[in-house]
């Protein structure tokens, strides 16, 4: 394991883990003072029986809550602006985020208008926010997105079809309670998307040019995990086990890419899932192969040791057959999902790639990236996903 | 010079430095510096809160217990702060209307009232205050805020200008003649009794404050005609004659237009109207005299030639029968002749006095249609005294 002695720094949330971890969101609400709490979530999540533990634990609290519910997949800017307006205008003084990784984002982004207004699109870019936003409690519903631990968010801009991130320390929430019993009710495509999401949050951490010696830790731990359930079958849906270990990986992955970086297959899933509002799981199953294939060479052992988890055997040893190797094994992984990976199926054409290029060049993630692709580099990436 | 390239990737190498946590802003969501902030600003404003000369009270809805008072209230009521938080503010201020709004805000929603009372301090002295009473809410509590504004030497200063506006209004009042400030609209700012007196006379019921001067047009004549206010110069010194005529009363005015002009703009005029109806009958009456002496006069001159052209042939038909006779005629004729001369003389005398009459009076002493309306106005008198 490498050590690097270049300064580092790693911020992480408060953690609860363990089954019906979701039962402690009064007791916290009540800690922070909230009086009034703004429940983002989706109309899905709050039709689940496990949201009733919840709801009872603020009332034993004696805190108050408001539900929005009005978060679309990919949240937008006026989802957010819609959410940030409901929280000022009922005076909250705390967010409860239940859902997946759209809700998560959103809740954030309520936060960061709510403590600092304009918005929310004021807001992309790195660093930016100024003020920390009010006490924010997670109940992730999947496991993957590690919105709940990480200091990423990602709005899209509805008027300008673009998925933006807010990157910020004060982004990381204050509490994530990890919880089986949400997972259980989720769809197997959600289950396998975010599964997907979440190893590719850790290869892209272990490969990071900030990564260190703690993320590298959290990293290869996480791709293990999740070399180890995958694929995912329907009866493992109710196992606990099962569902912990994924909450385990997306964690590990989560607290890992947040303080290390995120690299090329998230600049381009960014870009594409931008453009065609695509699922963001599907979007970085499209192009994780030609990127895995093109930050290859800049970090060999790292993406071998990454092969050698994944189950490619130690004696393949040509580059080219690791990355093949290492992308049947992902894609194995998917097991009975075969959501189509070409890019044309999607609308896409060759007029596209400048304008996809444009994006994944402006992408935040592109800078923790172990290679920078030229323009040149990522016309002919994007060019390979047609 | 750097190339585009090398600009966007040290552009790309700030952004990693600010991802892995090295940005200005970023630091784990702390809201300390926040509540600092937020304290130094609490602190300020109970600085500015305890200096300022008013006395502040926050209390509660209903009761009117007192929960928080400025320094100032210690210091004017000679109360400790403790002490005042066992108060209710009616132990200051027993006052009935504010007994009345305070037990009436719990139900209303935001709304402020400005009382006057009297407010007691510790050892007994009571002083006037101005109470400005208003209703807050905070978080999910309603509070009232009632600020004293010491009003001892407001009221002083109102005694003061009460008791000179008596002194001008019955100065003015005093006045036999009529004053009355207009403004550029002819609109009555000031006036005194007379004045009042006057439009009554005129049959004008009705506020005279505010009352366009222009109301009394009706009733006066000038030498400019009858449209007597529209002639008038208000911006200009003047003295005109007014000849007022209603429901048999004549009388004549002195008008005395006194502008007032601040930085060379025209404000105000001051009107003063003096009734010379007396002064004019006795100088019209003396003019009536004179021309009637004159009159007489000049009869007289015609008699005595009427008286000489006899005498002359007297004389001339006496000496012509005898001398005798004539001596003794002769002394008689000379006296009559001496008489006339006498009178010729005195003719002559008061040809300067008439001359100097006329021109005391400027009349011209063929046409005497000025004293008209005296005339007329003697005869009527006449008439109806008979
Ligand atoms: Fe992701």
């Amino acid at each position: 394991m490498e050590m690097v002695r270049e300064h580092r720094k790693f911020v992480v949330p408060e953690i609860i883990t363990g089954e019906n971890a979701r039962i402690y969101a009064g007791k916290y609400a009540s800690n922070f003072h909230s009086d009034t709490v703004l429940i983002a979530t989706d109309t899905n999540a709050f039709r689940q029986k496990w949201i009733l533990e919840i709801l009872l634990s603020l009332d034993e609290a004696g805190t108050e809550y408001i539900i929005f519910s009005d978060i679309e997949p990919n949240p937008r800017d006026y989802n957010v602006m819609a959410g940030a307006e409901a929280y000022l205008s009922e005076e909250c003084t705390g967010i409860l985020a239940i859902g997946g990784g759209s809700v998560l984002d959103c809740a954030k982004g309520i936060g960061i208008v709510a403590a600092n207004g304009g918005n929310i699109l004021d807001y992309i870019g790195v660093d930016l926010v100024k003020n920390p936003m009010p006490p924010l409690i997670c109940v992730p519903t999947t496991a993957g997105s590690a919105a709940d631990v990480s200091q990423y968010a990602v709005i899209r801009n509805a008027a300008k079809k673009t998925k933006n991130l807010i990157i910020s320390k004060s982004l990381v929430p204050d509490v994530t309670l990890l919880d089986t019993v949400p997972l259980m009710t989720q769809p197997v495509d959600v289950t396998v998307n975010s599964g997907i999401d979440a190893l590719t949050h850790g290869i892209e951490a272990y490969v990071s040019n900030g990564a260190s010696h703690f993320s590298d830790l959290l990293a290869l731990e996480s791709i293990k995990l999740s070399a180890g359930f995958f694929p995912f079958s329907v009866d493992k849906a109710d196992d606990p086990d099962y569902r912990f270990q994924s909450l385990m990986a997306s964690m590990y992955a989560g607290i890992a890419f947040s303080n290390a970086g995120l690299g090329l297959i998230h600049a381009m899933s960014h870009a594409i899932g931008g453009l065609y509002d695509l699922p963001h799981g599907i979007a970085s199953s499209i192009v994780m192969r030609s990127a895995i294939q093109y930050n290859y060479s800049s970090s060999i052992r790292k993406y071998q040791k990454i092969a050698r988890i994944l189950g490619v055997s130690p004696d393949i040893t040509d580059d080219k057959k690791v990355v093949k190797g290492m992308f049947e094994k992902i894609m194995g992984m998917r097991g009975s999902i075969d959501n189509p990976l070409s890019l044309s199926v999607y609308g896409a054409s060759k007029d596209d790639i400048p304008d996809l290029v444009a994006r994944s060049a402006g992408d935040p993630c592109i800078a923790t990236n172990p290679r920078i692709p030229g323009q040149k580099d990522l016309s002919n990436l994007f060019e390979s996903l047609l | 010079m750097t190339t585009e390239k090398e600009q966007y990737e040290e552009d790309l190498k700030e952004i990693r430095n600010r991802i892995i946590g090295f940005g200005e802003a970023s630091v784990k969501k702390s809201y300390y510096p926040q509540l600092q902030y937020k304290q130094g600003e609490l602190e300020r404003f109970r600085v500015a809160l305890d200096s300022t000369l008013d006395i502040v009270f926050i209390l509660e809805p209903v009761s009117g217990h007192i929960i928080d008072a400025n320094s100032r209230a210690e210091k004017v009521l000679g109360y400790t702060s403790k002490e005042l938080l066992k108060m209710t503010i009616f132990d200051v201020a027993d006052n009935d209307r504010l007994h009345q709004i305070i037990a009436g805000m719990e139900s209303v929603i935001q709304t402020s009232e400005i009382i006057r009372a009297q407010v007691v301090a510790r050892d007994g002295p009571t002083m006037p205050m101005e109470l400005s009473v208003s209703s807050a809410r905070f978080n999910k509590d309603r509070y009232l805020t009632v600020v004293c504004r010491d009003i001892t030497e407001r009221e002083e200063m109102e005694a003061a200008i009460c008791h000179s506006e008596f002194q001008y209004r019955t100065t003015i009042n005093t006045l036999h003649d009529i004053l009355v400030v207009i403004d550029g609209l002819f609109n009555v700012i000031i006036f005194n009794d007379a004045f009042e007196t006057l439009c009554r006379n005129c049959g004008i019921s009705g506020d005279i404050q505010g009352m366009n001067f222009k109301t009394l047009n009706p009733f006066f004549s000038s030498d400019r005609g009858p449209e007597l206010c529209d002639s008038l110069l208000l911006h200009e010194y003047f003295e005109e004659d007014l000849k007022y005529r209603h429901g048999g009363k004549f009388a004549i005015y002195s008008l005395r237009n006194m502008p007032i002009i601040e930085n060379g703009v025209y404000k105000q005029s001051v009107l003063y109207m003096r009734d010379t109806t007396e002064y004019s009958l006795l100088e019209n009456m003396k003019k009536e005299a004179f021309l009637q002496i004159d009159k007489n006069m000049e009869q007289f001159a015609v008699l005595n030639d009427h008286v000489r052209n006899p005498l002359q042939i007297i004389l001339s038909t006496v000496s012509l029968e005898s001398d005798e006779v004539a001596e003794k005629i002769m002394p008689y004729i000379k006296e009559i002749d001496n008489l006339i001369k006498g009178l010729d003389n005195g003719w002559i005398e008061s040809e300067k006095v008439r001359n100097m009459i006329a021109r005391h009076y400027g009349i011209s002493l063929i046409d005497r249609s000025d004293i008209a309306d005296v005339i007329n106005y003697l005869q009527d008198k006449c008439k109806s005294e008979e």
